[in-house]
């Protein structure tokens, strides 16, 4: 696949895309290159991992990293794979320890990566093994934003701060409306699904137009606000929501009445009344706009390419890649940590029962964008393109002064998946860091026209 | 869980009359007919499936552990909430219906804490068939409490350890 290919697969003065993106592994590998090898992606949350020795595993796009809380306090992760003859060193999925034994052979490691022991080193080896050389592969940058830390196997990729950039903005009416911040709640709910992994990223990245019909069940019985989308999809109200993108792929769905996150609890009173009882805290904190219509609103923001947080619906998700035709998809429950425990029990409860594994509306989703893959297997079929370009020529892109990025009103628009897919054609014909553009708002509305 | 004894000690009788409850409502399940699953549910149900986590056998049992995440978490103001989401017509991944079918096994029974309760293990395969050859085979073991109510026997308690580390379907519209 050469970069003409790439772009050709997408065309975004149209919306155009080529099927091929969701089926071809020659693609899918080149993904695992350059978007999964070189974007920070989403490693945990530091209340998953609070002691040294404290560990967590996870995946980097295909690629299985322990996450460990160093003595120092600090965060490494490395491949969870032994130096020695590739055998998986950690199997639990999180835990405490000291040190990690490879099952095979006996291999040791400490936390810090190090091989620390190795059986018959002296008798086998003739002390001639240079320990040093065989540390676990460490992932080459780890850092964190409020809590939620990232990793990156690229060196030369941006500081996590500037590669986040304008969403920070966004991120922190979660992240930040209260003086001790937010925290993840609940064991990891993972499920496994024979989907392309850009099919439920694209979805929950700006698709406000499948909630009405898709979901049209569950908003029937479960809906208890107007949220401006209605069962059927036969009306919408734009002046609700946004549509948030020219963040170098990153991208907000919002609500804008600092309630809506709510709005599928089939009584939200206990959630209202915190809202209103700390809202002067977080007007005070983020401002009148972050504070009033954004904080207990709900927002779908996603973080290029494969971590969406729903502040408001309050879950987190990271979507696993294993192959251009399945994900495993894992999913947790956050918080902010001064609500009270019996809101934090009510709100991990919701979210398993709306966007868990038997979750009312992921339940909606899944066979939709199983189809939308499995269907691309046949090669007719996968020479059909399809669109988002839902208002493409409508010029209905613009800039508000009470927030940063490039905006459409409402909820009900493909400008979000359109941002997100002409991201993914950027760093997946670039080669290196230094190819990648970096936008800032408006400017990249212009460079669109320009293409 | 207390620990049970290797062997029951009800009488025949007893064990027959619930497992022909299990197998019952089994067969309500396959039916979709869920209003008279749910009078077969007491009205203080408790209907419980916590997500599985994997932890080494000598982690510390005192280690920071987070609360669970349940698959299910409901009472019968929820279940029927499920129920009446598919009864709006609106639920497109059941439609055309798929084969589902709840195989009922390793049916155990033991007296309650009272006497009119009923301690009942169980283990369930459930066999889906979405379209085409799309299908999915579910374990999940079950500890019950079933309770007299009048002239009926009802399910007080359902809880449930979900036998996967990863749930391997893209939808759980069936209950268990």
């Amino acid at each position: 696949m050469n970069e003409l290919d790439i772009n050709h697969l997408i065309d975004n003065k149209t919306g155009r895309q080529s099927r091929l993106i969701f089926h071809e592994k020659q693609i899918y590998e080149l993904e695992q290159e350059r978007l999964f090898g070189r974007c920070w992606l989403f490693l945990a949350h530091d209340c998953q991992l609070p002691e040294p020795g404290d560990y967590f595993r996870t995946f980097m796009g295909e690629d299985e990293v322990l996450v460990i809380r160093q003595k120092d306090k600090s965060i490494n992760a490395f491949l969870n794979t032994c130096t020695h003859r590739g055998n998986r060193i950690c199997k639990a999925d999180q835990g405490n320890a000291r040190s990690f034994v490879c099952s095979y052979h006996g291999w040791s490691f400490g936390a810090d990566g190090s091989l620390v022991g190795v059986p018959l080193e002296e008798e086998a080896y003739h002390n001639q093994l240079d320990k040093s050389k065989f540390g676990l592969r460490k992932v080459a940058r780890v850092a964190s934003y409020k809590g939620l830390i990232f990793g990156n196997f690229d060196p030369e990729a941006p500081s996590l701060e500037d590669y986040l950039g304008d969403i920070k903005w966004y991120l922190d009416v979660w992240l930040d409306a209260m003086p001790e911040g937010s925290e993840l709640i609940g064991t990891t709910q993972k499920i496994e699904y024979a989907v392309n992994w850009k099919m439920p990223v694209e979805n929950v990245c700006g698709d406000g137009y499948h909630a009405g019909w898709a979901h049209a069940g569950v908003m029937t019985v479960a809906a208890s606000m107007n949220v401006g989308l209605s069962v059927g999809n036969t009306d919408m109200d734009a002046s609700l929501g946004a549509s948030i993108t020219g963040m170098n792929g990153h991208s907000v769905l919002a609500i804008l009445d600092g309630y809506a996150g709510y709005a599928f609890y089939p009584d939200p009173s206990r959630a209202i009344s915190y809202l209103d009882t700390n809202r002067h805290t977080a007007i005070d904190r983020l401002g009148e706009f972050r504070g009033r219509n954004l904080w207990g609103a709900n927002q779908n923001i996603t973080i290029f390419p494969n971590l969406q947080i729903l502040p408001g619906l309050n879950w987190l998700r990271v979507y696993h890649p294993r192959g251009p035709g399945k994900i495993e998809m894992w999913t947790w429950a956050m918080v902010e940590k001064e609500m009270p425990d019996d809101l934090k029990q009510m709100i991990l409860d919701n979210v398993c029962r709306t966007f868990g594994g038997a979750g009312m509306f992921d339940n909606d989703d899944g066979d939709n964008f199983v189809a939308s893959t499995r269907l691309n297997q046949g090669w007719q079929t996968r020479q059909q393109d399809v669109y988002w370009n839902m208002a493409v020529d409508m010029g209905k892109e613009h800039s508000r002064p009470e927030m940063p990025g490039v905006v459409s009103e409402g909820l009900v628009c493909e400008q979000n998946q359109r941002y997100f897919y002409r991201r993914w054609q950027e760093v997946m014909s670039a080669q290196s860091w230094a190819d990648i553009p970096n936008y800032n708002g408006l400017e990249e509305a212009r460079a669109t026209e320009q293409r | 869980m207390s620990r049970l004894p290797v062997s029951s000690p009800v009488d025949t009788e007893t064990y027959l009359a619930l497992q022909g409850l299990l197998f019952a409502e089994a067969r309500l399940l396959d039916n979709e007919q869920y209003e008279d699953w749910l009078d077969m549910l007491s009205d203080d149900v408790h209907y419980y499936m916590p997500m599985p986590v994997r932890y080494q056998r000598d982690e510390k049992e005192n280690a920071a552990r987070a609360l669970d995440a349940n698959i299910f978490n409901d009472y019968k103001d929820q279940l029927k909430l499920r129920v009446s989401r598919f009864r709006t017509g609106f639920v497109w991944a059941e439609n055309p219906q798929n084969h589902l079918r709840h195989l009922v096994s390793n049916i155990e029974v033991f007296p309650g804490e009272i006497d009119s309760e009923w301690r009942v293990l169980s283990v369930v395969t459930v066999h889906r068939n979405r379209l085409d050859s799309e299908e999915h085979r579910m374990i999940v073991s079950r500890t019950d409490t079933w309770r007299t109510e009048g002239d009926q026997v009802k399910l007080a308690e359902r809880n449930m350890v979900f036998n996967h580390a990863v749930i391997p379907d893209s939808n759980l519209n069936i209950f268990f």
